[in-house]
């Protein structure tokens, strides 16, 4: 049997590391030693090596050899990401018209309500609502495997440098277009609800295509 | 009563999918299986090698839904020491073919509405990925894809494992057509899922025949780079799967 420390660091560490990848607390391509780790998480080389199994898993760090890095993706892998998001979030809304819950319904409100009040200059608590925003919604479609593939692109969106809630005007826009696919849900359009999460998408995948082509310039 | 074992038998996922093992297997329709042998023909680490023979011994319907895993019971049978077996149940438990209550882990179980889920979004994941290799597939691809397709027609459509299987890598083959590795991903973590439900469509009379048709047709779409044809029949191809699932969970209810 399992036994609670071990199986329980590991878990605690996998948790914490996974937490500041997402956040961005290291740089694509960050060589991440298990020494160093283990001296700054405080654990031992056991819980680390299961801790790193999972992150590689999760698509949110590579292992060359014994090295480890945080993965780093290419300005076509990212774009891709968002093309794959597109029909992810379309299926999810179309799922949440069709199966939620009064209860799902009045979490996916609050968080809009959430979003509505927060300081749109403040890039932390943005990133922070709109993923709570985009969490109920998955929560309220329902569907296991939908809400699988939707939390490991996101974290793997998350872990980029940049956002696209940081371009101008887009915050605004993203907002509204939360509430036309909120109110799709409400009405139990499954259709309306999933052409509005796909253009919602497919605005971010077009603004992070952008975004790589300044970069390349 | 459950499917016929040799549904669960010896199901070795796609090359270039994922690390192949080389595990042996007991007979075909035994009632009784065994554990996977210890194979010295693995390479790798001990986790990963551990994690390789649990992972086809889960898929091969081993072990039965619910069954608890006891990680002392699984080192002694699989001859591995403490971290290698946790190691390699936690990845299981990564890939969603293992769950943990607390302390105890178990194969995953799946009611038949989450299992339709599955079959509802290999629907549009392979509509997408058809759609990808239309536009960026390579001539290799054109050919691996056409090797896995030719390969499918040779196989003892008897071997209900040797049917999954060629099924898989024709799969596989135009998944890396698509060059998206992001859908690429997905699609590995679907088809894992997928191949951990026991019984299989392709054992449904005609169908076998009818998506041998199809996959040739979707290679036709994606030689000629018509995405718009290529999604279409991955959307119908995945449709009929759906369908047919739908059917077989209805009947065994």
């Amino acid at each position: 049997m399992v036994t609670a420390s071990i199986s329980g660091k590991a878990a605690q560490l996998y948790h914490q590391l996974r937490t500041d990848l997402v956040a961005g607390r290291f740089t694509p391509g960050q060589r991440l030693s298990e020494a160093s780790l283990g001296r700054e998480y405080g654990v031992s080389r056991s819980p680390i090596r299961e801790a790193t199994v999972r992150l590689e898993h999760d698509g949110l760090i590579e292992r060359q050899g014994m090295v480890i890095r945080v993965r780093n993706r290419t300005a076509d892998e990212i774009v891709d990401i968002y093309r794959v998001r597109v029909f992810l979030e379309g299926a999810i809304a179309a799922d949440a018209a069709t199966r939620h819950y009064d209860v799902d319904l009045a979490r996916v409100g609050q968080t809009w309500q959430d979003a509505d009040e927060v300081d749109p200059t403040d890039l932390a608590a943005l990133t922070k609502v709109n993923r709570a925003f985009h969490n109920a919604l998955a929560a309220a479609a329902h569907n296991a495997t939908l809400q699988d593939l939707q939390q490991r692109l996101t974290d793997q969106v998350s872990a980029l440098p940049a956002t696209t809630l940081s371009h101008p005007g887009r915050w605004e826009q993203a907002h509204r277009e939360h509430r036309q696919i909120l109110d799709a849900i409400r009405r139990g359009d499954a259709d309306a609800a999933r052409s509005a999460a796909e253009q919602h998408m497919a605005r971010a995948r077009d603004i992070r295509l952008a975004l790589s082509a300044e970069n390349q310039l | 009563m459950r499917a016929n074992c040799a549904v669960y038998r010896s199901i070795t996922l796609c090359a270039g999918m994922l690390r192949r093992s080389q595990s042996t297997r007991s007979g075909e329709g035994n009632s009784q299986m065994e554990r996977t042998p210890r194979s010295e023909a693995e390479t790798g680490g001990k986790g990963l090698a551990l994690y390789t023979r649990l992972r086809d011994d889960v898929l091969a319907g081993v072990f039965q839904p619910g069954e608890r895993l006891s990680e002392s019971e699984l080192g002694r049978q699989y001859g591995a020491s403490r971290t290698p077996t946790r190691e390699a149940v936690a990845r299981l438990e990564h890939e969603g073919l293992v769950v943990r209550q607390g302390l105890i882990a178990r194969i995953r179980e799946r009611r038949p509405e989450e299992i339709v889920d599955l079959y509802r979004i290999r629907v549009f994941m392979e509509k997408a990925i058809a759609m990808d290799a239309a536009q960026r597939r390579r001539e290799l691809d054109l050919v691996a894809l056409e090797r896995a397709i030719a390969a499918e027609a040779e196989v003892d459509r008897a071997d209900s494992a040797a049917v999954q299987e060629a099924n898989r890598r024709v799969h596989s083959a135009l998944a890396a057509a698509a060059h998206n590795e992001p859908l690429l991903d997905l699609q590995q973590r679907l088809t894992l899922q997928v191949a951990a439900i026991p019984g299989t469509t392709l054992a449904e009379p005609g169908r076998w025949e009818a998506a041998h048709a199809e996959h040739q047709q979707i290679l036709a779409a994606v030689r000629d780079q018509d995405a718009e044809a290529a999604g279409a029949v991955a959307e119908a191809h995945m449709n009929k799967a759906r369908e047919l699932r739908l059917a077989m969970l209805a009947s065994t209810r």
